[in-house]
């Protein structure tokens, strides 16, 4: 099964409006390393699989990876060719609702360029800019 | 050796003032502490950063006030980069104050070479030591970790007149096997929905 809910309140959602930047979530916590985003935006499921797996082909064996997002948004559309009216469509994805400073992946048990070298593999699957950022010493 | 910051006193307080004491490359910051009055300050932005690059915990204030003043707090914007405030508390150098410490993991643990990964439970902790005497980070020596152990907190290496307040059984490092996660299949169709939680009852349905 893709990520994704176990149970929701409603199956669809109305689209929204990001505003603002992250207040929450936007601390390296699990990890030593992670990816912020710089951008505000929707990741898809599919997209934060496939980061996970970019991201886990390079580390494998070594490091842990920490997934900070969860697509928690359904997305729907209406099929093509399709006549004005009938509706909301039905939920096409899922996706991450993502605000400029959202920390998306962290990274632990390995060296600060293996975990520069992993997140440029990941970013590139991304849609939204990011930056690395460390965990910030107390 | 305490870090110096030059101060100077903030006459304009508010929001509006703030944002522009930022736009000319100053952070406010506040003094307070040993039941004195509080004080309003301005720090320039470059020795603030002269500050984190030193992990400094205690300054030596000169200018507008000359007191020695302990980092209790700073606050970041959302993109964590540049700090928008710092709380100062007004201690004396053998008082004993509580803080919170990085933890530093020395050595290439057994366990990782049994085909076991490293992780770190916490990443910090909270100690009791004198203000003058606050260590940069506490160090926790890995090398006879073996696969499936764990390191807590009372077996991490204390410096002289460095009480731990964190619990002493508190995890701090383990060494687990990789578990090497599935790719996800992909939804296909109608069983791929969540369940709906239906008004009014515990019923799981989600026809409509």
């Amino acid at each position: 099964m893709a990520l994704m809910p176990k149970r929701v309140k409603h199956r669809k959602s109305q689209r929204g409006r990001i505003k603002g930047s992250a207040t929450r979530g936007n601390t390296v916590v699990f990890g030593d390393y992670g990816i912020q985003s710089l951008d505000a935006g929707w990741i898809k499921a599919t997209t934060i699989e496939a980061g996970r797996i970019a991201a886990q082909q390079y580390v494998r064996g070594e490091g842990k990876l920490y997934i900070r997002i969860f697509p928690d948004k359904s997305v729907t559309s209406t099929p093509l060719e399709t006549r004005m009216g009938k509706g909301k469509g039905e939920p096409d994805f899922w996706a991450a609702v993502v605000k400029p400073g959202t920390v998306l992946y962290e990274l632990s048990g390995v060296t600060e360029q293996q975990a520069k070298v992993c997140f440029a593999r990941l970013a590139s699957k991304l849609p939204v800019k990011v930056r690395f950022v460390e965990r910030r010493t107390a | 050796m305490a870090d110096v910051l030059q101060v100077e006193k903030r006459e304009q307080l508010g929001s509006r003032a703030t944002r522009r004491l930022r736009q000319s490359g100053l952070v406010p910051a506040v003094l307070y502490g040993h039941g004195q009055e509080t004080e309003s300050l301005s720090v320039s932005v470059d020795q603030v950063k002269a500050l984190l690059r030193h992990h400094a915990k205690t300054v030596e204030l000169t200018g507008a006030i000359k007191d020695t003043a302990l980092i209790r707090d700073m606050q970041w914007d959302p993109l964590g980069i540049d700090v928008l405030h710092m709380d100062l508390m007004r201690v004396n150098l053998s008082e004993k104050v509580e803080m919170t410490v990085a933890i530093h993991v020395h050595g290439q643990a057994i366990g990782i070479s049994e085909g076991g990964v490293l992780i770190e439970n916490r990443h910090n902790v909270d100690i009791i030591c004198p203000a003058g005497a606050i260590p940069e980070r506490l160090t926790i020596h890995v090398a006879e970790l073996a696969l499936g152990g764990t390191m807590t907190a009372s077996e991490l290496e204390l410096p002289e007149g460095v009480e731990l307040v964190t619990p002493g059984d508190t995890p701090i490092v383990h060494v687990e096997e990789v578990r090497v996660e599935e790719p996800v299949e992909a939804a296909d169709g109608e069983t791929a929905e969540p369940a709906v939680i239906a008004k009014g009852g515990p019923k799981e349905d989600e026809d409509e």
